[in-house]
């Protein structure tokens, strides 16, 4: 069931929103060569909890941290570890706050160092994509919309979109419906109305668009070895189009 | 995340490669997966987990498992391949 929030709802949810999205401005401030991906969580995860905030993620269907930490060829779910940045990583930070009864959740793929020039074609390509999917959430249009925009902006530029994964509802609860897939046909799917509230997050890849998931049961990474990124932002959709919450 | 009941899932062997199905029931290392089309609900098909890839797409709780509800489910991460199927 897809639900819809009144605009005082939506003014307490910006509030998760507005958590989540500087815990990962303080992310990437940190995201340099040498520093571990566990002292990330750390750092995302004191900023969360000193506004009387919960990480969404922490516990959630058992994940063991604040936030979800994909190294390169990790498309998403990494588990932070004491692994150490390296000039040339990319690191996709997925953090999710939950405050005053709702949740809030934004990623970001940060560069470390020089990146190759593909590399960073891939974050250009994929923030672009997210910005395409934003710009088609408004009222009247379809979910199908949002995911056809994706798919084009992605393709169009000789990349390849993961199908496995994708974008959500979100509100009191950290996934709600409906889903919104990175890829798809316009006009198809639900109907998008004044109060709703999702989670759009385009994962895209260099080479092959096959993902697998690591023995850990939550480390999504291409099967090809090749890298992968990932943005999201949370919107609401309103009269005057889609504002997106999750704004430091 | 394990598999669960109303994920959506991704076959990765055999001749459905790539096709995503729908989680209706689980025994064991086992898991019963349906399309509403070529596995109906009735007789779903037997896979093993390792068969199978994860996806963090749910039906609601309340959803009714039914062949033409799955059918309608999946048809939009279904449509490339079946579109495909009528071209040849």
């Amino acid at each position: 069931m897809i639900t819809v929030k009144t605009k005082k709802e939506i003014q307490r949810m910006s509030k998760a929103c507005e958590i989540a999205a500087l815990a990962l401005k303080t992310a990437g401030e940190h995201c340099e060569v040498g520093i571990t991906t566990l002292e990330l969580d750390n750092i995302i995860n004191k900023l969360i909890v000193s506004t009387g905030a919960k990480p969404s993620f922490l516990g959630y269907g058992g994940f063991p941290a604040s936030a979800c930490i994909s190294i390169n060829d990790e498309v998403i779910h990494g588990i932070p570890s004491k692994r150490k940045l390296s000039s040339g990583d990319i690191i996709g930070v997925d953090v999710g706050a939950y405050y005053d009864d709702f949740h809030g959740d934004n990623a970001y793929t940060f560069s470390v160092g020089e990146i190759d020039i593909e590399v960073d074609k891939l974050l250009d390509v994929t923030k672009k994509s997210l910005s395409e999917g934003i710009k088609m959430a408004v009222v009247g249009n379809r979910i199908g919309d949002i995911s056809n925009a994706i798919q084009m902006c992605v393709e169009k530029n000789g990349f390849t979109i993961v199908e496995e994964y994708v974008g959500h509802g979100i509100g009191k609860k950290l996934h709600e419906m409906p889903q919104i897939p990175n890829f798809g046909l316009s006009g198809k799917g639900p109907r998008l109305i004044e109060g709703m509230t999702i989670a759009i997050e385009p994962m895209v890849n260099i080479g092959s668009r096959i993902v697998k998931v690591d023995k850990d049961n939550w480390t999504v990474r291409t099967s090809d070895g090749k890298f992968s990124a990932h943005f999201e932002n949370t919107i609401a959709i309103t009269a005057d189009g889609p504002v997106i919450l999750t704004k430091v | 995340m394990d598999i669960l009941k109303g994920m959506v899932v991704r076959s990765i062997k055999g001749h459905d490669k790539e096709r995503f199905y729908l989680v209706i029931n689980i025994e064991n290392d086992y898991v019963f997966i349906s399309d509403g089309k070529t596995r109906r609900s009735e007789k779903p098909k037997k896979k093993n987990v390792k068969h199978l890839s994860k996806t963090n797409i749910f039906v609601d709780k309340t959803f009714i498992y039914t062949n033409k509800k799955i059918r309608q489910f999946l048809w939009r991460y279904n449509y490339v391949e079946e579109m495909s199927n009528l071209d040849e």
